[in-house]
């Protein structure tokens, strides 16, 4: 029932709605055309742009330079200029989902490199990206896990990638902590380069989630992409993502799709049936737009681009640094963006960044700040 | 606690005729709204340098262009003084209002820069991948129960330290007073929404404090022309302000040339550094007393580390190991507290700690801010002797 389609009304408010979180925002030639496609259309359209994506992005990369700062502000401006928003949105989840931050990688070009993994992957399969990040030094660094040496597996690393970055605290054994940690001994990040040394990975038989064999960290991968705990920990995160930071579903919600999901593992179509849906268009307000959302939103609806280099210092101090997730937990999102500072720092950003311009909604309002 | 004191004054103003003198008074003495400045000195202090032993010929001997002399130091007793520019602070030491806490570090420092000061922000040394930071994590203990508090401010020009890394609480960068001040914004009736609730509720809140914060800076305070005095006055306008803050953050030294980290040249750039210290916390605490505030702040400074007692050649010092701890209040049991480290027992050429900073740390956590110090610092320290009672 929940995750049945929504079809009717469909007006200028749903597709706002529509818009406001999937895309950040519409400006007035991208609503009509939804107004006039339907919901349908629009649904396929966001999450398949007609428009030459691969060669945006390539254009945009070649554009990125190896300091943080400079990153930060390319990424910003990729937002604001892409033919595929919901791709940089949902490249913009994964980053939180990994919490992969720049104070312990310390290295620029890992950090562009992850994002770019996630960017590659952010909608396509779920063992694919996973099998990306099992070989990100990024991740390796953020993580605790740049030495895994053979003599002395590497715990700490292993729960962290079972507890933050797949089933989740209470969904895997001591077995699966040793086993996944022996599957890893060898892959080290040192001196600032990766290294695969063969003769330092425990080459014996592990035991990972219930099942034997000489695993390898694509074997975890692979292994781990079909648990159907972290496929219901990615849709509980998605729900909170395009539905309701507010309300936590219950499982009956979760689990018709956590279990086509853990079948498919296909992060785009898990999106898409989430917004085709009654209950994604029954939320409107359900979540507070996070400081990247609230300002590359006002820059899309208006159709402009602003200095992207002072902005993203500015979106730093209001909680949402890129390349810097507070911890490896991510943002928490919701409420937590709103504080007594926060909220006088996040109105101003709004009304200077729509300034005298004509705007659908008053950036100065509470409403403005959620979506 | 989530009250401030205007909204305990608001409140009591209706439930009985209390004098405000009174409420003041008892409320300060409460740790609930005692706030903490820490002033993070980077680059590794010369705590020999600043807690001076004039007499020593230990000292005398390995200090060949930055000895300070028994005619230079400002006498604190007939062995140690402090440095010749810390007049101001001396003057603070002398009114009851600044103590120093003497041999403070910990053990197996690396003497490494990045690595010592995640050890002090973190409180957890060794730990490298302890996430977050002692004053983020006080941040989000603080607001776990609501969000919308803010309880800890940093106080620019600096980008947050290790230190305010926090899993939830948004800790704000307060650049000048301005940046509080917003149009006021009036309640509004329950829309439904919970969450538009919560939006506009905090609005309304950050708006009042707007307006708190704007009167508290109507006043001209006597602060010298440093940047490092330009945060305190703003410090000292935010506590005036009464909005709820229990933690300020600033820093002095940049940790860069020109900060603390004096390998070269040290005397005339840590006399300027230490003439800055005293002139900006002096002015600070004058001008808390001014309003009878002096007695619900704590004042104390961290750095990653002393330096080395031996020049080394290039009339600067190296990275140390133990060094003193300033602190400046009107709660303070004031004068020397803990025995200058012995220079005839050193740790690898530097002054050897024979406190923990995390003992001071528990000790302002548990007497001065009210929190349970072993959450924070994952183990029982023993207190340090800091507070008049």
């Amino acid at each position: 029932m929940t995750w049945t389609p929504h079809q009717q009304p469909w007006d200028r408010t749903h597709a706002a709605h529509l818009f406001r979180r999937v895309a950040f925002g519409a400006n007035a030639t991208e609503l009509e055309r939804a107004l006039a496609d339907g919901p349908a259309k629009t649904i396929y359209r966001l999450l398949k742009p007609a428009a030459d994506v691969a060669a945006f992005n390539r254009e945009m990369d070649a554009c990125e330079t190896l300091s943080l700062p400079e990153l930060r502000g390319w990424w910003l401006r990729r937002m604001m200029l892409t033919p595929h928003p919901l791709l940089e949105k949902m490249t913009l989840f994964w980053h939180g989902w990994f919490g992969v931050g720049h104070n312990r990688v310390n290295h620029a070009g890992f950090m562009r490199d992850h994002i770019r993994a996630l960017r590659a992957h952010a909608l396509g399969k779920l063992d694919a990206l996973l099998g990306a990040i099992v070989h990100d030094p990024a991740v390796f660094l953020a993580a605790g896990g740049a030495n895994n040496p053979k003599a002395l597996p590497n715990e700490y690393f292993a729960r962290q990638l079972l507890a933050r970055y797949t089933v989740g605290t209470g969904q895997f054994s001591p077995r699966d902590v040793t086993d996944t940690a022996r599957a890893f001994t060898g892959y080290h990040v040192r001196g600032g380069k990766w290294r695969d040394v063969p003769t330092d990975h425990d080459a014996g038989p592990k035991t990972i989630f219930g099942q034997t064999g000489t695993w390898t960290p694509a074997d975890f991968a692979r292994l781990a992409a079909k648990q159907p705990a972290l496929a219901r920990r990615v849709v509980r995160a998605l729900y909170r993502q395009f539905i309701s930071e507010e309300q936590e579903p219950s499982n009956d919600v979760i689990e018709p799709l956590a279990r086509s999901f853990a079948a498919d593992l296909d992060i785009g179509k898990l999106v898409a049936t989430m917004l085709r849906s009654q209950i994604f268009f029954a939320s409107p307000a359900q979540r507070v737009k996070s400081p990247v959302e609230l300002a590359v939103g006002i820059c899309r609806t208006l159709g402009v681009t602003v200095p992207t280099l002072p902005l993203g210092a500015e979106l730093a101090e209001l909680g949402q640094n890129l390349y810097q997730p507070p911890t490896l937990k991510g943002w928490p999102g919701g409420r937590a963006w709103i504080n007594h500072a926060t909220i006088v720092g996040r109105t101003k950003l709004a009304t200077r960044l729509v300034g005298n311009k004509k705007f659908p909604a008053d950036p100065a309002s509470p409403e403005f700040q959620l979506a | 606690m989530n009250l401030t004191r205007r909204d305990f004054l608001r409140a009591s103003a209706f439930a009985a005729f209390v004098p405000s003198v009174l409420c003041r008074a008892a409320l300060a003495a409460g740790a609930g709204h005692n706030v903490l400045v820490v002033v993070q000195l980077s680059g590794g202090n010369d705590g020999l340098n600043c807690v001076v032993p004039y007499t020593d010929d230990e000292y005398a001997k390995h200090r060949n262009t930055l000895r300070l002399t028994a005619r230079e130091v400002l006498k604190i007793n007939d062995q140690l003084g402090f440095h010749p520019a810390m007049t101001e602070w001396k003057r603070l030491y002398d009114q009851g209002l600044a103590s120093v806490v003497q041999g403070v570090g910990y053990p197996k420092s690396s003497r490494g820069h990045p690595e010592a000061a995640r050890d002090w922000q973190t409180a957890r040394p060794g730990d490298t991948n302890w996430p977050t930071g002692w004053v983020g994590q006080i941040a989000d203990q603080l607001s776990a129960r609501n969000s919308a508090a803010v309880p800890i401010a940093l106080i620019t020009p600096f980008t947050h330290p290790v230190a305010l890394t926090a899993e939830r609480a948004i800790i704000p960068s307060v650049h000048k007073i301005e940046d509080a001040v917003v149009p006021a914004s009036a309640p509004r009736q329950a829309s439904g929404n919970s969450l538009l609730d919560y939006v506009c509720a905090t609005s309304v809140v950050a708006s009042e404090h707007s307006r708190a914060i704007q009167a508290a800076a109507s006043r001209a305070g006597k602060y010298p022309e440093t940047p490092f005095a330009r945060g305190l006055h703003i410090a000292a306008n935010l506590i005036r302000a009464d909005v709820g803050l229990r933690i300020l953050y600033l820093e002095l030294g940049g940790g860069d040339i020109g900060g603390f980290d004096n390998h070269a040249g040290q005397k005339d750039n840590h006399a300027a550094l230490l003439r800055q210290f005293a002139g900006g916390v002096a002015a600070f605490m004058d001008d808390l007393r001014c309003d009878g505030l002096a007695e619900q702040v704590l004042l104390m400074t961290i750095s990653e580390f002393g330096r080395t007692l031996a020049e080394n050649g290039r009339r600067g010092t190296d990275h140390g190991a133990a060094a003193p701890v300033f602190m400046a209040g009107g709660r303070l049991k004031p004068g020397l507290i803990g025995a200058h480290p012995d220079l005839r027992s050193l740790d690898n050429g530097a002054p050897r700690h024979h406190t923990d900073f995390r003992q001071v740390y528990a000790t302002v956590f548990e007497r001065w801010l009210g929190l349970d110090s072993p959450a924070i610092l994952g183990e029982k320290f023993e207190t340090v002797d800091l507070f008049r009672s």
